[in-house]
C-alpha cells in the first residue's frame, strides 16, 4: 500500500472517531451523572482555588462521595473547562480527546503487534481496520462520550504497551512507557492490577531482550517507580482508604466470607462471566454502559472475532503471547468485584477485541479474494450491506433513540431542576432538597457555577454533615413532619410522599423524574 | 426413575461406544454425575422416557449399515421421540414462538423518529425478529449459566448450580482444542448437533430450558470427556 493513501486513510478514520466522540458531545448522553457532575465541579474548584470540594490542596484523590475518585480526570479537566467554561461539554471533552488518541494508537499498537512476528504486505491494512473497528466501536464510543477515568486509563494503557513494543528496538522507549503506565495506575482502579500483571507477563516474554538493554530498563524502573508516590503517601500516612476505599467496597471478598475455596471460586466464577456472547454482542450489562438493544461490539463483528481468534491460536510466535496475556489478563481486576460481568471495569478489555477482528476480517478477505467473481460478489456485498446497516443502526440508537429511553438511567432532571430553585429560591425562605435524590448538591454547584471560593468558605462539602448552600438545605425529607407553611419549597424524588404539588420534572419517557411541593 | 437413569447411562455407553470408544467410560460416568442428569432424573421421569426414547432411535441410526431392516424400528422409535418431546417440552402454540415484546419496542422507536423511511428500514419488524433470535440463540451459549450458576429456570435446576460443575469447562476447553487438533470432524458433528437442537428452540420466547435442549448436553458431556481425556495424555506425556 502506498504511503500517501495509508496516511489518507489513517485521516479519514481519525476524522470519523473525532465526529463520533466530539458531536453533540454536552446532550448525547442527555445529562452528566453525579460522577460527572463532581469530576466537573472539582476540576473547576481546583481551576479557581486550588483545592477539592473539601478543601484539600492538589489532592491525589477526591473524596468525592466516598469513592475516592483518583483525581487526574480532573486534573485533565482543567483547561477545557478554562477554556469553554464549566458545562457538560468541558467536563466530557478530555475523555473524547483521550478517545480519539485510542484510536489513533491502536493503528500503531496493531503495527507493533503484528511486526512481533514478522510484517507482511498486509499488516498495515490490519492496523487500519483494527483502527476504524475501535472509532466506530460501540464500547468505546460509549465511554470516550461521558467523563470516565477508565476511557483515559485504557488509553494510558495502549500507549504503555506500544512505547513497550517500540521499545524492544530503541530502548528509550522503555521510559515512556513505563511513564504512561505510570499515569494509567494513577487514573483507575483496574490498571492497579492489570498493569503490574501485564508487566510481569511482559518480562517473562522479553526477558532476554529486556536484561540485555539494563540501563534503560533500570531507568524505566525507576521513572516507573515515581509514580508510586501517592500510593507510598497515603500508606505512610495511614490514609490506605484512599487509594483502597473503592477497591474494598465493590470487593467480593468484602462482601463474602473467609472461606478461601469459595472466594476463588467466585472470582473463577466472575472472571467467566465476562466471556459472555450475549453480554459482549447482544445486550450489555447496566444501561448506562451501552446505547438500547445493544452490546458493547457489533453483533457481525462475532463471527469475524472468532475466526481472528483462532488465527491468533494457529500463530506460534510472539505475538500470540503478547495478545492474549493482554486479552485473558483484562478481565481480572474485574473478577474481585461485584456486579459482573462490568463494561467499564473491564474497558481495558480494548482493543484486543478490535484486533482479533481485524485478523478476522483480513482472513476472511483472503479467502474471499480466491473465489470465482460471482462468489465474492454473492458473499461479499451482503456482508458488507449487514456491517453498514447494523452501524447506521447503532448511530440511530445511540444519537437519536437512547436519550429518549434512557433518560432517567443518566440522571436527566437536574438542570432543569436547578433552574427551577434559581428563578424561585428568592421568594422562600429556605428550600429543602431531598437527599433521597441522588447526591443532588453535587448538580446544584455544577449547573450553576457555584464559585468554589465562597463554597469552600462556607466549609465545602461537609463528611457526613447536612449541606447548606445558601438558603437550599440538603437532607432527608419526612412529610408528615414538616411545617409545610408556603415558606419553604421543598424538591423530592419522584417516590416521596407529597401533597401541594407545584412543579413536575418528567423523564423523557413521560415517567416522574422530581416535584417540587410547598 | 432409578431404573430409567440407569438405562439412559446403558444406552448412552453403547452409542459412545460406538462411535468413540476411547471415551465411552468417561463420558457415561461424567453424564452419571452431572448437575443436569442428576436433577432432571429426580424431577421428572416422562423427560428421561423421552431421551431414551430420542437416544434409542440414535443407536438404531449407528446400527443401520449392517443391519437395514433397523429403519422401521428407527423410524417409529423417532416419531415416538418427536411425539415425546413435543409433549415433554410444552412447546405448544400459545406459548408462542412470535417476539412480540421486541416488535412493539421497534415500533416505539419508528413512531419517535417520525415514521420515517429511513427509521423503518433501520427497525423493520424482520430484521429486529432476527436479531431477537440471534439474542435468544446467545442464550445458550453462557458459559457462566452452564458451569456455574443456572439462573433461567430454577424449577429444575438449584440456581447455585449449573448444568455442569465448573471444572467441567476446563475440560469443555480442552476438549475444543483437541478435537480441533485432531479430530475436526468430530467438532463439526459436535457443533452441528448443538446447532440443530438450539435453533428451534430459539424461535420460542420461553426461557432457556434444559430440558428443551436435553440431546445438546448429552454432545458437551462427550466434548467434556474428550478434553479429560487429552488433558491426561498431556499430563502422561509430561
Amino acid at each position: 500500500m502506498k504511503k500517501i493513501i495509508i496516511v489518507g486513510l489513517f485521516l479519514i478514520i481519525l476524522c470519523i472517531a473525532a465526529f463520533l466522540r466530539l458531536w453533540h458531545l454536552g446532550g448525547v448522553p442527555i445529562s452528566p451523572n453525579w460522577d460527572e457532575a463532581a469530576l466537573g465541579y472539582n476540576a473547576y474548584s481546583l481551576l479557581k482555588t486550588g483545592k477539592d470540594e473539601y478543601g484539600i490542596f492538589l489532592p491525589f484523590v477526591l473524596k468525592s462521595f466516598g469513592n475516592y475518585t483518583p483525581a487526574v480526570y480532573s486534573y485533565l479537566a482543567i483547561p477545557s473547562i478554562a477554556l469553554f467554561g464549566l458545562s457538560v461539554f468541558a467536563t466530557r471533552l478530555p475523555s473524547a480527546i483521550m478517545g480519539i488518541l485510542a484510536v489513533a494508537g491502536t493503528f500503531f499498537l496493531t503495527k507493533e503487534l503484528l511486526g512481533l512476528d514478522g510484517h507482511n504486505k498486509r499488516t498495515t491494512l490490519v492496523s487500519l481496520i483494527a483502527m476504524f473497528l475501535l472509532a466506530i466501536s460501540p464500547w468505546h464510543i460509549q465511554f470516550s462520550r461521558v467523563a470516565y477515568e477508565a476511557n483515559i486509563a485504557l488509553t494510558f494503557c495502549i500507549y504503555g504497551l506500544l512505547f513497550f513494543l517500540i521499545g524492544l528496538r530503541k530502548s528509550i522507549w522503555f521510559v515512556f512507557s513505563s511513564i504512561s503506565y505510570g499515569f494509567a495506575i494513577n487514573t483507575y482502579h483496574s490498571p492497579r492490577l492489570f498493569v503490574p500483571l501485564v508487566l510481569i507477563g511482559l518480562f517473562v516474554i522479553f526477558k532476554r531482550i529486556l536484561l540485555q538493554q539494563t540501563k534503560y530498563f533500570i531507568l524505566a524502573l525507576i521513572v516507573g517507580s515515581i509514580f508510586l508516590f501517592p500510593f507510598v503517601y497515603y500508606v505512610a500516612q495511614g490514609q490506605s482508604n484512599q487509594i483502597f476505599g473503592r477497591a474494598s467496597e465493590t470487593s467480593i471478598f468484602t462482601k463474602s466470607s473467609n472461606n478461601m475455596f469459595g472466594n476463588v471460586y467466585h472470582v473463577f466464577e466472575g472472571y467467566v462471566k465476562h466471556f459472555s456472547p450475549q453480554w459482549i454482542f447482544i445486550s450489555g450489562d447496566n444501561d448506562r454502559h451501552h446505547a438500547p438493544s445493544t452490546g458493547l461490539l457489533y453483533i457481525w463483528e462475532a463471527p469475524f472475532f472468532l475466526i481472528g481468534l483462532i488465527q491468533l491460536i494457529k500463530k506460534k510466535g510472539t505475538l500470540r503471547k503478547v495478545f492474549f496475556l493482554w486479552f485473558l489478563l483484562a478481565p481480572i481486576p474485574a473478577s474481585l468485584t461485584t456486579e459482573l460481568p462490568h463494561a467499564v471495569r473491564t474497558l481495558i478489555f480494548l482493543p484486543s477485541f478490535q484486533i482479533a477482528t481485524a485478523m478476522g476480517i483480513e482472513t476472511a478477505a483472503v479467502w474471499l479474494h480466491k473465489r470465482l467473481v460471482i462468489k465474492r460478489i454473492l458473499i461479499g456485498i451482503p456482508t458488507i450491506s449487514i456491517m453498514i446497516f447494523f452501524i447506521l443502526r447503532y448511530f440511530n440508537l445511540y444519537f437519536y433513540q437512547m436519550n429518549h429511553e434512557f433518560s432517567q438511567v443518566w440522571q436527566f432532571g437536574y438542570e432543569h431542576a436547578v433552574n427551577y430553585v434559581e428563578q424561585h429560591k428568592s421568594k422562600y425562605q429556605q428550600i429543602v432538597v431531598s437527599t433521597q435524590l441522588e447526591q443532588p448538591y453535587i448538580f446544584y454547584l455544577f449547573y450553576t457555577k457555584y464559585d468554589p471560593a465562597t463554597y469552600l468558605a462556607h466549609g465545602g462539602t461537609k463528611q457526613n454533615g447536612i449541606e447548606t448552600i445558601d438558603n437550599i438545605v440538603f437532607r432527608p425529607i419526612y412529610w408528615n413532619k414538616e411545617n409545610r407553611d408556603h415558606t419553604t419549597l421543598y424538591m423530592l424524588s419522584a417516590d416521596e410522599a407529597y401533597s401541594n404539588e407545584v412543579h413536575l420534572i418528567r423523564y423523557f419517557d413521560s415517567q416522574p423524574a422530581m416535584r417540587f411541593a410547598e | 426413575m432409578l431404573v430409567l437413569f440407569l438405562a439412559l447411562l446403558l444406552i448412552f455407553y453403547f452409542i459412545i461406544k460406538k462411535v468413540f470408544p476411547t471415551i465411552a467410560i468417561i463420558a457415561t460416568i461424567f453424564l452419571a454425575f452431572s448437575p443436569f442428569a442428576m436433577q432432571i432424573a429426580m424431577h421428572n421421569i416422562y423427560i428421561e422416557l423421552g431421551l431414551i426414547i430420542f437416544l434409542s432411535c440414535l443407536y438404531g441410526v449407528l446400527w443401520m449399515p449392517r443391519y437395514p431392516k433397523l429403519i422401521f424400528l428407527t423410524i417409529f422409535l423417532c416419531i415416538l421421540g418427536v411425539y415425546s418431546f413435543q409433549e415433554l417440552t410444552h412447546n405448544s402454540p400459545q406459548n408462542g414462538y412470535l417476539f412480540i415484546k421486541e416488535l412493539q419496542l421497534s415500533e416505539q422507536r419508528i413512531s419517535y423518529s417520525g415514521s420515517t423511511h429511513f427509521a423503518k428500514f433501520l427497525y423493520n419488524p424482520f430484521i429486529t425478529t432476527v436479531q431477537f433470535y440471534l439474542q435468544h440463540i446467545t442464550q445458550y451459549f453462557e458459559p457462566h449459566e452452564f458451569f456455574f450458576s443456572w439462573s433461567y429456570t430454577p424449577q429444575y435446576i438449584n440456581p447455585n448450580l449449573g448444568l455442569f460443575y465448573p471444572f467441567d469447562l476446563i475440560f469443555f476447553l480442552a476438549g475444543i482444542v483437541y478435537l480441533f487438533k485432531k479430530n475436526r470432524l468430530g467438532l463439526y458433528l459436535f457443533i452441528l448437533w448443538y446447532f440443530v437442537i438450539i435453533f428451534p428452540v430459539a424461535l420460542t420466547n420461553h426461557q432457556p430450558d434444559p430440558i428443551h435442549i436435553l440431546p445438546a448436553l448429552l454432545s458437551i458431556i462427550i466434548v467434556n470427556a474428550f478434553g479429560f481425556v487429552y488433558l491426561l495424555q498431556l499430563l502422561k506425556k509430561q
